[in-house]
């Protein structure tokens, strides 16, 4: 399972990326999915294992994020069900 | 059968496979055979890709330092591969590890969402060629390697320039596709239907 972290703008998104790789917790980025409005358009995807470890971060370090979603499925037909 | 022999020794590719693709045309309609003289595997691997790429019978066999290829393009072959042309339908470059010109670490970030955006497409790139500062992109410790590995999955070729993996120190960390060269990379380009650059 794939969670994805939307942020309220690209310096946060950006800064997000960063602590995440400086932490060496696997990240990837991706595109804004256009079903989830108009958050940044940069936006991050972790695994589940990673998930709380890379909430807790974002939180200690004060980063605003717009949404938290679950993927689910995949191409196409993928849907992000809010997480948080 | 006709058979064209090509002497194409103390030669680095890719001019015995420039050298075999010219006597394959030289062939007439009803087809024949090729003879490529070659002294290394490289030499050996790239002509066999290249002759099986179009369809073409192909085998090897060494003798002492020499090795030769032999390509066997029937009528029905040489029709094949004309019909079918050596056009790549589309081909995304990639010249920087960043995408467009102001802020690096915003230009990362975004080289890196649209190498994921190709991923979603229905049609993948057929090849994406890698130069320049873009073949950290292929190499270990790519953020990107996951995507193109996806990419690679869906059929598409993952080349980077030599020279370039050479003058960054990188080339044995080459982690996905082939290694390739100047003259590969401009037929590429100028064979494709469109050509997508990442700048």
């Amino acid at each position: 399972m794939t969670y994805l972290f939307t942020f309220i703008n690209t310096h946060n998104a950006i800064t997000a990326s960063h602590l995440f790789e400086t932490e060496k917790l696997p990240v990837r980025v991706m595109p804004l999915p256009g079903q989830l409005g108009d958050a940044c358009g940069i936006c991050l995807r972790v695994d589940a294992d990673y998930l709380q470890q890379a909430f807790d971060l974002i939180k200690d370090h004060g980063i605003a994020t717009a949404g938290i979603y679950k993927i689910i499925g995949s191409g196409a037909k993928q849907v992000y069900e809010k997480w948080q | 059968m006709k058979t064209v022999k090509v002497e194409a020794l103390n030669q680095t590719c890719p001019l015995p496979v420039i050298a075999a693709k010219k006597a394959i045309k030289s062939l007439s309609p009803d087809g024949g055979k090729v003879d490529v003289v070659v002294d290394n595997d490289v030499a050996v691997k790239n002509i066999s890709k290249m002759a099986n790429g179009n369809g073409y019978q192909v085998s090897s066999d060494t003798e002492g330092e020499t090795r030769t290829v032999h390509i066997t393009a029937t009528a029905d072959m040489l029709k094949k591969a004309a019909a079918h042309g050596s056009i790549v339908a589309s081909v995304y470059a990639f010249g920087s590890k960043t995408l467009g010109r102001g802020d690096d670490e915003l230009g990362s970030i975004l080289l890196k969402s649209y190498i994921y955006s190709l991923t979603q497409l229905d049609t993948p790139p057929e090849q994406m060629l890698f130069y320049n500062g873009g073949a950290w992109l292929t190499t270990e410790g790519s953020d990107v390697l996951e995507d193109l590995q996806t990419l690679a999955d869906k059929g598409t070729q993952i080349n980077t320039c030599g020279t370039c993996l050479d003058f960054y120190g990188i080339k044995d960390k080459l982690a996905i596709g082939d290694i390739t060269n100047m003259y590969a990379i401009v037929e590429t380009l100028n064979t494709a239907d469109k050509v997508v650059t990442a700048q």
